[in-house]
């Protein structure tokens, strides 16, 4: 199925107002714009494609069904949509346990390439992925490993302290100092790359 | 609160954001985040700062049938969906009338969305020098993007896709003889061989207009070039990997090659 033309040219505002107005095609537009970076997501935290592909359709219902939550005024859409889709991979990879167990955290900080990159995977998306992965290695080690352990492993801080042995406080203040540390690097681009999703596919 | 105080609601809105509190400070953040403006925004940001960390895990093509299974699942919900008549063929829809009533941004927002993507670019590179990198060296990467910048942003830019069999790929930009070249995933070469970027004219000869090396396979690579003609007068662009450290006369073999889409080779 494809989505009539002309929808393509719509902002993701414009096609998250139709989607309110039951428009299915424009559902179908933002799927088709950023289906691959939230499965992409999914499946690094959850390691698991048919679990990553219940999580990506289960936002994308929540969506249709609600997508008059989506409130513009405190961020751009890509946020919004990307930050459900790792609260529910990360409130799948809680109820499965196991597959938390299975995966060393060593494992967790690394990035592999993926074998099915897309030919069309535009050059902008890789320019930006590698910006980040960069930002990523210039955080001190302590504040990185937190970081990656929650946002792709799904830990609380709790968890977090009890792996590393560190002390609750210090976790959370090396998660914090790190998420300034990343606002600060990346800060020229938030503006830009949350309005429009070109970088997306 | 104190400023002081208050890091402790900060250290809470980071874990809400990355969903790493436990039940109970959930529960105590969620309270305090109805009636605190500052941490509203700070959730916002960092929620921002969060969609980037996104975008660190490497896109994935989902199944095509998951895709059939939300819209299955979209036609079978109480809310009754409407599709543009042709959806599923190929037909153009009039959007006209939906755009006004959505109120759709108008083209100048869609150019300034257009000119901040290449201000973001422009940062990406900067970023791509390293904190390591020199002044000089970060002021040439600077001007840099700054070219790669105006190409980028000028609608009559030519914009080639390279594809190639070994992984690598790339984007050339070209408006007339200037030329931009983007490239990922082509191997580092040591100092017995180098990379030859050559075009094919109308007449199908292939003539070689850059060298370059690759250095580092861990980020993008950009290559800076002209042409000794227009690129509406060039079929296609391909890049070999010749022994030495000059360009042959041919290619050996085209590692990497895209179509311009400008002319065609001259029966």
């Amino acid at each position: 199925m494809t989505p009539a033309r002309g929808y393509d040219a719509l902002e993701d505002s414009a096609l998250v107002a139709l989607v309110t107005e039951a428009d299915g095609a424009a559902l179908e537009a933002l799927y088709d714009r950023y289906g691959r970076p939230c499965f992409g997501l999914a499946r690094r935290i959850l390691a698991d494609g048919q679990l990553a592909q219940d999580v990506v359709q289960e936002v994308f219902l929540t969506v249709w069904r609600d997508a008059s939550r989506f409130d513009a005024s405190r961020g751009g859409f890509s946020s919004w949509l990307l930050s459900m889709t790792h609260h529910k991979a990360v409130d799948a990879v809680r109820r499965e346990e196991n597959l938390r167990k299975r995966r060393a955290s060593a494992d967790l900080l690394e990035f592999q390439p993926s074998d099915d990159r897309s030919p069309d995977d535009e050059v902008w998306s890789m320019l930006r992925r590698d910006r980040v992965r960069s930002a990523l290695d210039e955080l001190p080690d302590q504040q990185r490993v937190a970081l990656v352990l929650s946002y792709f492993g799904g830990y609380t801080q709790r968890e977090i302290a009890q792996l590393t042995h560190t002390p609750l406080g210090t976790v959370k203040t090396r998660m914090l100092a790190g998420m300034r540390r990343l606002r600060d690097s990346l800060e020229a681009n938030l503006d830009a790359s949350n309005e429009q999703g070109k970088w997306a596919r | 609160m104190s400023a002081v105080g208050h890091t402790k609601w900060e250290e809470l809105a980071v874990g809400h954001v990355l969903s790493a509190l436990e039940p109970e400070d959930e529960e105590l953040f969620a309270d305090h985040l109805r009636g605190c403006d500052l941490c509203v925004r700070t959730v916002a940001e960092m929620t921002s700062v969060s969609s980037h960390l996104a975008y660190s895990a490497e896109p994935a093509d989902p199944p095509a049938a998951l895709k059939d299974s939300i819209m299955d699942a979209v036609r079978r919900s109480e809310r009754t969906p409407s599709f543009p008549s042709g959806t599923g063929g190929d037909v153009v829809v009039d959007l006209d009338e939906r755009r006004r009533l959505t109120a759709a941004p108008s083209r100048w927002l869609r150019a300034l969305s257009a000119a901040a993507a290449v201000v973001a670019l422009a940062g990406m590179a900067i970023w791509n020098v390293n904190l390591r990198d020199n002044a000089r060296l970060a002021d040439r990467a600077l001007a840099r993007m700054a070219r790669v910048e105006r190409l980028a942003a000028d609608p009559a830019t030519v914009r080639v896709p390279l594809t190639s069999g070994i992984g690598a790929k790339g984007t050339v930009l070209a408006r007339g003889t200037d030329v931009v070249v983007l490239l990922d995933g082509l191997p580092r070469n040591d100092l017995s061989s180098i990379y030859v970027l050559w075009y094919q004219d109308e007449a199908g000869g292939f003539h070689a207009f850059d060298t370059f090396d690759i250095a580092e396979t861990d980020h993008v690579n950009v290559v800076e070039s002209s042409l000794d003609r227009s690129i509406s007068q060039i079929v296609t662009i391909a890049i070999s990997k010749e022994p030495g450290r000059v360009a042959p006369p041919n290619p050996s073999f085209p590692l990497v090659q895209g179509v311009t889409g400008q002319t065609t080779v001259r029966a």
